[in-house]
């Protein structure tokens, strides 16, 4: 800490405290060459003993990775060479059903988490995933009983459900969709697959949790959910890393199909390290009267490029996307949504919060398409952005395209900072102004964590007041 | 004159599959200079000079919306930039008039500039009228340059015919406490790229566009509009209301771009676009760029066909629905029409509103 006088600012240093920022050592771990061949793929699609058709798909995508370019737009990602990462790290372990048989140090950092005390208190089910595969996954057998699947993605290929995934993996993110789409398809690895049966409501949520711990390696799990008509599921995803001084990435894939009258909660709280490229992907196709609601908080990761797209494609079909960003020092966080209204009476939501900090960069996009056909449809999107000095930055890229003239389409943005009206409110009710300030974002905060699981949202403001520690 | 360009670029580019960081633009055709003469009398403390010659120079830092990539079009054509100037401490009251009377199959390209000398005020009304189902070409170029505590209203009135094609460029520069308005009606033409960059560099200058459309039938509107604040307590505010039916397509880009040092700017900006048709196109996006704490920026955008509360209300005063819309499209561009100071103009708009509608 230093308490040199700036301005009429107090300077403090960043505190780095994060809970997510230990490792252990890759004994006796397996991990492949660097790099991105096609005797990697094979040799990697060998190595998981996938179905033929799986080793095929894996390469053609490497062929369309290949032919594809950078994006013209975003964040620049140039400090990211595929050379130098290694795209599988398979811990020395196999899948378990019971925390007691996962390695010591694997299940150390997941007790560290607190995954397996949620999955006591409150979860149906839980993957834990540790570099490039699940090491633990379990589900509650009254969930099972009722027909739920929730299963590791390569368990799922050779399953009885094999042909239900076949027909669904990167159908609704293709690897045609970008360059790191097409990486996702040909060196994916671990994930969850999801079926929810008809009718059935899941009262407590399931949860996968990613934690990276390999250095300069990456991460692609493929996370796919199909809920029958009438399901209803709550999943919850976290992500985690330490930090190292080389990058590491993450390029995972969610794919999402909630079928007619179904509902779908997917929760993620992102908090990978500051190291990492999030070159994420995720896509949810939501039927007649379904539902998905997006809730997101992004606070990790060097630079991210995460837009979850909702494609409504029956009608009255509903999205909602709930969404914080948290951008400080040394961060580029270029996050938002995609709302496809494809259907008659459609309605989408959005609501995002983003704050940028110590010379952190935060990006607010999206695009609201409304189709022809999509008649009477609705789409209101909210975005609100927090600058906490001038070192930062704050971008709002919101498009709309719509296609008929019976639709209500509404979009309001607001860019500001801090309100000194407010902080000496606060600070005359006897509140350091560290305090205030930590209050006040929070409070901007709010309508998003409210709609976390309560430990997210715990988490979450934990997370606030780490990084405005030091603002002043 | 061959152009093969994109134009109207996003200062910041997104998805390329929204197909709205640019528009493609070329043209194949010889293209005329058309001087910008001044209609009657030139008002008292106005300089005119048909061509400005080398005291283009001066201003050739500002940046313009449509952007540097149409500059050939002007180049080629040989283009005299006029130049008016509001003397030093003169509030000029009446407005200066130049009109273009753009004939059948003609193809122009004319370039003005505007400058306001401190303390001076002063506004320019740019009309472009055709025959009703004329066609051509016409490319116009307006620079303003406001000075200390000066003021430049600048008015463009579109009304061309039907298959017209025009590039309306303006880009506009604020000394300190200087302040631009932009008022622009677009009726005519057949396709229409228009585009405002505005420079605030300096302490207090401020900038304000009121923008009103009517894209009917096959009409194609593309517009960009960039504010750019890089002086402390800077303003600008931007209103865009128009209204699209039949086959039109309107695409609408307004940006706010805060940069850094500009603390205690504030900026706004709204957009209202009433939908007639379900097969028009409507674009938009409206950016907010921040590389400064200390300020406060907001946009709004509302799109969508007549209110049915507000539809019921009228049908129950007897008014048919097509009425209805009718006078809902007329009042958007009437609050805008409204900012404009001289009575003949706006009779043509009203004429122009008039024959419009009794088409349809």
């Amino acid at each position: 800490m230093s308490d040199t006088n700036d301005g009429g600012k107090t300077q403090v240093d960043d505190i780095d405290s994060s809970i997510y920022d230990f490792r252990y050592d890759e004994k006796d771990f397996y991990r492949n060459d660097p790099g991105l061949t096609e005797e990697i793929v094979s040799k990697l699609s060998d190595d998981k003993h996938d179905p033929a058709w799986m080793k095929e798909f894996r390469l053609k995508s490497l062929a369309v990775y290949n032919e594809l370019k950078v994006t013209n737009w975003g964040p620049d990602i140039s400090d990211l060479h595929m050379e130098h990462i290694a795209t599988y790290v398979r811990p020395n372990t196999k899948m378990q059903g019971d925390w007691k048989d996962v390695p010591k140090d694997i299940k150390d950092t997941f007790e560290k988490l607190g995954i397996p005390e949620a999955e006591r208190t409150s979860l149906a089910g839980v993957g834990a995933q540790y570099d490039s595969e699940l090491v633990y996954h379990n589900v509650r057998d009254e969930v099972a009983k009722q027909g739920v699947v929730y299963t590791d993605f390569e368990s799922a290929l050779w399953g009885p459900y094999a042909d239900m995934i076949r027909e669904h993996f990167m159908h609704l993110v293709t690897p045609r969709a970008h360059k790191f789409a097409a990486l996702h398809g040909a060196v994916w690895s671990g994930g969850s697959f999801v079926y929810v049966p008809k009718g059935v409501h899941l009262s407590f949520p399931l949860q996968s949790y990613f934690r990276l711990n390999a250095k300069g390696a990456g991460q692609f799990e493929h996370t796919l959910i199909i809920l029958d008509e009438g399901a209803d599921l709550h999943f919850i995803e976290g992500c985690s890393a330490p930090k190292y001084n080389v990058a590491n990435l993450h390029a995972g894939c969610v794919e999402l199909y909630v079928a007619k009258n179904a509902h779908l909660r997917y929760s993620t709280v992102e908090n990978w390290s500051k190291n990492m490229y999030n070159l994420n992907t995720k896509r949810a196709k939501v039927e007649e009267g379904g539902t998905i609601e997006w809730v997101s908080g992004s606070f990790g990761s060097h630079i991210s490029y995460l837009y979850p797209e909702s494609d409504l494609v029956g009608e009255r079909a509903h999205a909602e996307f709930t969404g914080i960003t948290f951008a400080g020092s040394g961060q580029n966080l270029d996050t938002g949504a995609k709302m496809m209204h494809m259907a008659p009476h459609t309605s989408s939501v959005i609501t995002t919060k983003s704050i940028s900090k110590g010379g952190g960069i935060s990006t607010y996009r999206s695009a609201v398409y409304i189709a022809k056909n999509a008649v009477g449809s609705k789409a209101s999107v909210s975005c609100q952005s927090l600058m906490l000095d001038s070192e930062s930055r704050s971008d709002t890229i919101p498009a709309m395209e719509v296609l008929t003239d019976d639709v209500d389409v509404g979009h309001e943005a607001k860019i500001g900072r801090i309100s000194n009206e407010a902080v000496f409110y606060l600070m005359s009710r006897g509140i350091s102004e560290e305090e205030a300030r930590s209050m006040i974002v929070s409070g901007f905060a709010n309508p998003v964590s409210k709609e976390l699981p309560l430990e997210y949202a715990v988490e979450m403001n934990n997370l606030i007041r780490l990084e405005m520690k030091g603002t002043l | 004159m061959n152009i093969d360009t994109t134009i109207n670029n996003l200062p910041i580019l997104t998805w390329n599959w929204l197909k709205i960081n640019n528009v493609p633009f070329s043209y194949s055709a010889a293209v005329n200079a058309a001087d910008s003469t001044v209609a009657g009398t030139l008002p008292e403390g106005v300089s005119y000079k048909a061509d400005a010659g080398s005291d283009t120079g001066a201003y050739a830092g500002i940046a313009t919306g449509v952007g540097k990539n149409t500059d050939s079009v002007f180049t080629e054509a040989k283009v005299r930039t006029a130049l008016i100037t509001a003397k030093k401490n003169v509030h000029v009251s009446a407005p200066v008039l130049i009109s273009f009377d753009q004939a059948d199959r003609s193809s122009t390209a004319s370039a003005q500039i505007i400058r306001a000398e401190e303390g001076s005020s002063v506004t320019v009304i740019i009309s472009y009228t055709s025959p009703e189902s004329a066609s051509g070409f016409q490319a116009v170029r307006t620079l303003c340059s406001a000075g200390k505590n000066a003021y430049i209203h600048l008015v463009k009135v579109q009304l061309l015919g039907s298959s017209f094609t025009q590039i309306d460029d303006t880009g506009t520069f604020c000394e300190e406490g200087g302040r631009v308005e932009v008022t622009q009606i677009i009726l005519g033409g057949k396709e229409t790229y228009a585009g405002v960059a505005a420079a605030l560099p300096s302490y207090q200058s401020s900038f304000k566009s009121d923008t009103a459309y009517l894209c009917m039938g096959e009409q194609k509107l593309d517009m960009n509009y960039i504010v750019r604040h890089t002086g402390r307590k800077t303003d600008c505010k931007m209103s865009v209301k128009g209204t699209l039916s039949g086959n039109a397509v309107k695409t609408y880009r307004g940006s706010i771009d805060f940069k850094s040092g500009c603390a205690g700017a504030t900026g706004n900006e709204q957009e209202e676009t009433l939908l007639l048709s379900p097969t028009v196109v409507n674009k938009s996006i409206p950016l907010i760029l921040c590389d400064e704490e200390d300020v406060a920026g907001e946009h709004g955008a509302t799109i969508g066909r007549l209110g049915e509360d507000t539809l019921f209300y009228m049908q129950s005063r007897g008014i048919s629905k097509q009425s209805a819309e009718q006078i809902m499209a007329r009042a958007k561009v009437a609050g805008t029409a409204a900012l404009i100071p001289d009575e003949t103009v706006v009779t043509k708009i009203n004429n122009y509103l008039d024959k419009a509608f009794a088409h349809e």
